[in-house]
């Protein structure tokens, strides 16, 4: 395996250089090379080619991104594509960067990915917080429509497809796949019971494929050098690069492109310049704030999905790589807080114990932060993360297991610190809540 | 309901695969033009999309973005994702309550600014990160407050 400073971004190839924004400039470097190539092969044959490289979905859960495809129904009339663009997972920015400095690569790989699921409509879901990268998109769209590359008979392929960007007005759940199809049906954004998949009955009961905008960039260069230049690349079971985003107490916060199965220490002490005034580590959030806590002792670790297992270290998985790092100076119990504050205001409210179950665990935070903590809160905390998301079929959707990870993780590995804490406040004697 | 937001209105409903599928977007096209949603919009929403008004209310109700009554001329949005909140996030909010005299979801008094907060806004590597309007600004300093609040009349 190549050493990790050598590796050349592919995703990422385009950031930095100037105008690449407008289509002429994408063109100059090769942009839209790899559609004309696609659209001469067999929509089979490309789906074939996405198995063989055994691309993860890159928008948290892994899931393999041909396998996906080969669900859609054989004979089937109408096949819609949504692109997830809600990224909302806590720590999470890379599909951002991709649409603000690319936005015709990410074009690129929706039109092939489309044109290989033979999908005659794409909508890409984007968050409401992406007011500029929404309109980075637009107008990639715009362009590329003028040019031919949108629309009926594109390349002169016969191939027709119509792009068009819906913006979410406001909700976390709305990135669980079938929540999204619900909110672009207009309604509530409730998840769906499963099966049926998405991929059987979804957008308006059609077959529906949803992919992350990170996913589908992907399988541009897939198509672009084949499955076995993916495979070269990562660890056997995480093929490919992947995007890592690293936060919070680092020199150089930013995104970072390496193959899977980087290690966590390179990605905070070389790609982000290691911890601000050198201090040492106390925690770190491998891959968005769902997949829970590892200590200083647990990050020498590759960044790969076979990595992160309840088993080997409490963590739910590898998520969507974003690294949140917090110094020794961090309070955790305000940690804690926050993460019990963002389960409880996102979830959708319509399985009981998640409702109720991030609702308690976060009103038992407000109380330890206020000075009237107990420490069998932290055991009330860690037995109700076990029944609400670490048992599987519970809920109907994962945002239960994503609130039961990090709450479970911050109280069984930080447990000292959080009842010297709970005493600081309470000799402090701030008002119990 | 302007010419205009009826022209968007028949345009979603070419785009989308049911007429309910229209509604995100209508709804957000009603705040452009007004600020919020208000009660007669969501009659007429309804009519336009031949919706019970009840089904236009269950969606508006649940989104956090969707307004159902009058904020500020600027909304200042600041983020309380744990990146940001680990890098300053709550000193910069206690200091824009400070400066605009106002509490999370207020509106100031000359009706100039809406203060509110948001999880996790996906911009961690400028934590701390808020957004006023459409522009994204961070790290943000304390002393760059002014300048900032100083472009939104």
């Amino acid at each position: 395996m190549m050493s990790d400073s050598q590796y050349k971004p592919v995703l990422l190839r385009n950031r930095g250089v100037a105008e690449v924004r407008k289509l002429a400039v994408y063109r100059e470097r090769g942009g839209y090379k790899v559609l004309e190539k696609a659209l001469k092969s067999e929509p089979a044959a490309i789906v074939d080619q996405v198995r063989q490289s055994g691309l993860l979905g890159r928008g948290g859960a892994g899931f393999p991104t041909g396998l996906k495809w080969t669900f859609l129904p054989q004979g089937r009339t109408k096949t819609y594509l949504c692109v997830n663009a809600d990224e909302a997972e806590p720590g999470t920015f890379c599909n951002r960067v991709q649409m603000e400095s690319d936005p015709h690569q990410v074009l690129e790989g929706i039109i092939i990915s489309a044109y290989a699921v033979r999908a005659q409509r794409a909508y890409v879901y984007i968050r409401y917080e992406y007011p500029q990268q929404a309109a980075a998109l637009e107008s990639a769209i715009g362009e590329a429509r003028e040019a031919g590359l949108l629309g009926r008979n594109i390349l002169g392929s016969g191939f027709e497809l119509e792009v068009h960007l819906f913006r979410n007005a406001g909700a976390y759940i709305c990135g669980e796949e079938t929540g999204l199809l619900e909110s672009l049906e207009g309604k509530r954004p409730w998840p769906r019971i499963k099966p049926p998949y998405p991929a059987i009955r979804g957008l308006a009961g059609e077959p529906t494929i949803i992919n992350n905008v990170e996913t589908l960039t992907c399988v541009l260069h897939i198509v672009d050098r084949g499955a076995d230049w993916f495979r070269s690349l990562g660890t056997e079971r995480s093929p490919g690069p992947k995007l890592f985003c690293v936060s919070g107490h680092v020199k150089s916060p930013g995104v970072f492109e390496r193959p899977l199965g980087v290690n966590l220490k390179t990605l905070i002490y070389e790609c982000a310049g290691g911890v601000r005034e050198d201090r040492s580590i106390k925690a770190v959030i491998p891959g968005g704030i769902s997949t829970g806590f590892l200590t200083a002792d647990e990050i020498d670790v590759p960044m790969a999905f076979e990595s992160f297992t309840r088993e080997k270290n409490g963590c739910l998985g590898m998520g969507t790589g974003a690294v949140v790092v917090l110094d020794e100076t961090t309070d955790m119990l305000k940690v804690l807080h926050n993460t019990a504050r963002f389960f409880s205001s996102e979830s959708c409210g319509q399985c009981t114990q998640c409702r109720e179950g991030t609702g308690w665990m976060y009103k038992m935070a407000r109380r330890m932060l206020a000075g009237g903590g107990r420490s069998e809160d932290l055991d009330i905390i860690a037995e109700q993360t076990e029944r609400m998301g670490m048992m599987t079929g519970q809920s109907i959707c994962g945002l239960s297991d994503g609130a039961s990870y990090p709450l479970r993780t911050l109280v069984t590995k930080f447990r000292a610190e959080l009842e010297e804490r709970m005493e600081e406040r309470k000799a402090k004697g701030l008002a119990v809540a | 309901m302007t010419e205009g937001l009826r022209g968007r209105i028949a345009e979603f409903r070419r785009q989308y695969p049911t007429n309910q599928s229209a509604l995100l977007p209508t709804l957000l096209a009603v705040q452009e033009e007004a600020g919020y949603v208000s009660e007669r919009a969501v009659e007429e929403v309804a009519a336009a999309l031949e919706l019970a008004p009840a089904t236009v209310m269950d969606t508006l109700s649940f989104y956090s973005h969707l307004w159902r009554g009058p904020k500020g001329r600027h909304v200042v949005m600041v983020c309380r994702g744990l990146s940001c909140e680990v890098c300053g996030g709550e000193d910069l909010l206690g200091e824009l309550k400070r400066k605009l005299k106002i509490g999370e979801h207020e509106t100031t008094a000359d009706g100039r600014f809406t203060l509110i907060t948001e999880e996790c806004m996906g911009a961690c590597e400028k934590a701390p990160y808020m957004l006023v309007d459409g522009d994204g600004y961070g790290p943000v300093r304390k002393d760059e407050l002014d300048g900032i609040l100083s472009r939104y009349a």
